[in-house]
């Protein structure tokens, strides 16, 4: 719900973009949801994206009542969640700048409800956990791979491409000024990009033991601070992951019936 | 281990999940297209070289310049892309619509997918109409009127430095 409030207070809700054109990609799912027109749909008609926006809102409310409740309409509810936060997710990113990456944890977590046993639940909640812990993880990969950890320069042109428009539009404010002072003292960025990387490459050892978890938890949420105030980007929508690793060190025999 | 006593569980689940985590890393190492969730999480892995030529838009409404580092992040964000997107729309949807196309061709999906569907176009008035409407909304102020400069920047001598004057790029006019 904070989450979506800062989407809404900002106005990246498809109510308040209203857009007028979409950019598509190269993503096989994004493209066959399309061939049902739902973006000329959503372009068109306002009371599409209100309603769009609404149930995107309640549908978290709904899953949480339902799982509390163990209401046995729960399963459907978290199918309809993950349908339709990917379609939500999908056409946001295409009609406004927000990556469609910062949607999947809405899409993911929802699926750690859908067994109706403790014993189950147990088992959804680390296969969730895996998932998340791939996708770090593979961040760190696709930076050797693509040999940017290789370059010293690398944080420093990732901050210029990504705060062009106040180095250039004021360069005396003092994010300029920090910014500047971390372009300029390449050294010290790309120790922050070492260390981001190392993290990300240190979500390996979740895969092999849950022990450590509590520390790739403090790991990503130096992540999450770092990205807001450095990079000015806002991972709010992946918090619900942290909880994958704060409750990772239940122990299966307490689900034991 | 997880995985056996997930199978011993309910072997689709484990089998699922397995398959999960084999087409992940499939669509990670064969690099290109990519079926949503399963993406390709680079988080900044591409190169961006400090020489690579900077371009910078600069918003003029009236006779001053738009302060983007007197707004929020998001609303620098918001200006910013938007433009971007209105730069590249057009081309883009078509080059992603043919590629797209060809790719599902061998499929049924390929044949059903109908190109205005896909490459919708917004007229310059309605995507003016648009953009002044942000404006208004991030500046407070009813803007009927703007025009969109962009200038080139490289880093130069420790700081980025202009390399051209600015070029005109749009004019957004709309009606009060």
């Amino acid at each position: 719900m904070l989450s979506f409030g800062w989407y809404f207070y900002y106005g990246l809700t498809l109510s308040k973009v209203n857009p007028v054109l979409f950019v598509n990609r190269l993503d096989f799912t994004r493209n066959i949801l399309m061939l049902t027109n739902l973006q000329g749909m959503l372009l068109k008609y306002f009371w599409l994206r209100v309603s769009f926006d609404v149930i995107y809102c309640l549908l978290p409310i709904l899953l949480a009542f339902a799982v509390l409740k163990e209401k046995y309409y729960t399963k459907w509810v978290v199918v309809v969640t993950i349908l339709f936060n990917m379609c939500y997710g999908i056409f946001m990113a295409s009609f406004t700048y927000i990556s469609l990456d910062l949607y999947i944890a809405w899409f993911y977590v929802p699926f750690v409800f859908y067994p109706n046993t403790a014993k189950g639940y147990y088992f959804s909640f680390h296969s969730i956990r895996i998932v998340f812990l791939l996708i770090f993880f593979t961040a760190g990969i696709w930076k050797i791979r693509t040999g940017a950890i290789f370059n010293a320069d690398q944080m420093s042109g990732i901050l210029l491409l990504q705060h062009k428009q106040y180095l250039a539009g004021n360069p005396s404010n003092w994010f300029s000024q920090l910014v500047y002072f971390l372009v300029q003292h390449s050294y010290y960025s790309y120790v922050l990009y070492l260390l981001g990387t190392i993290a990300e490459l240190a979500f390996i050892i979740g895969f092999f033991t849950k022990k450590y978890d509590k520390w790739l938890m403090v790991a990503f949420l130096l992540f999450f601070i770092a990205d807001y105030f450095l990079m000015r980007i806002n991972y709010s929508n992946w918090m619900v992951f942290a909880g994958l690793l704060y409750f990772s060190q239940l122990k299966k025999e307490k689900y034991e019936i | 281990m997880f995985l056996k006593e997930f199978y011993t569980y309910r072997p689709k689940g484990a089998i699922l999940l397995v398959a999960f985590i084999i087409v992940f890393v499939f669509l990670n190492i064969k690099w290109g297209a990519v079926a949503f969730p399963i993406n390709v999480y680079g988080m900044y892995s591409g190169k961006y070289p400090l020489q690579d030529t900077q371009w910078v838009y600069k918003i003029k409404t009236g006779e001053s310049f738009v302060d983007f580092t007197s707004l929020s992040m998001a609303e620098r964000d918001k200006l910013q892309y938007s433009l971007d997107f209105y730069g590249k729309y057009k081309s883009n949807n078509v080059i992603v619509f043919n590629t797209m196309k060809r790719v599902l061709s061998t499929l049924i999906i390929g044949k059903l997918m109908e190109e205005e569907k896909y490459t919708p176009v917004a007229d310059s008035i309605q995507y003016a109409r648009w953009f002044n409407h942000l404006l208004s909304d991030i500046l407070n102020k009813e803007i009927h009127s703007c025009e969109i400069y962009t200038q080139s920047y490289v880093w130069q001598m420790n700081q980025l430095n202009p390399v051209a004057t600015p070029q005109k790029k749009y004019q957004f006019v709309s009606e009060p």
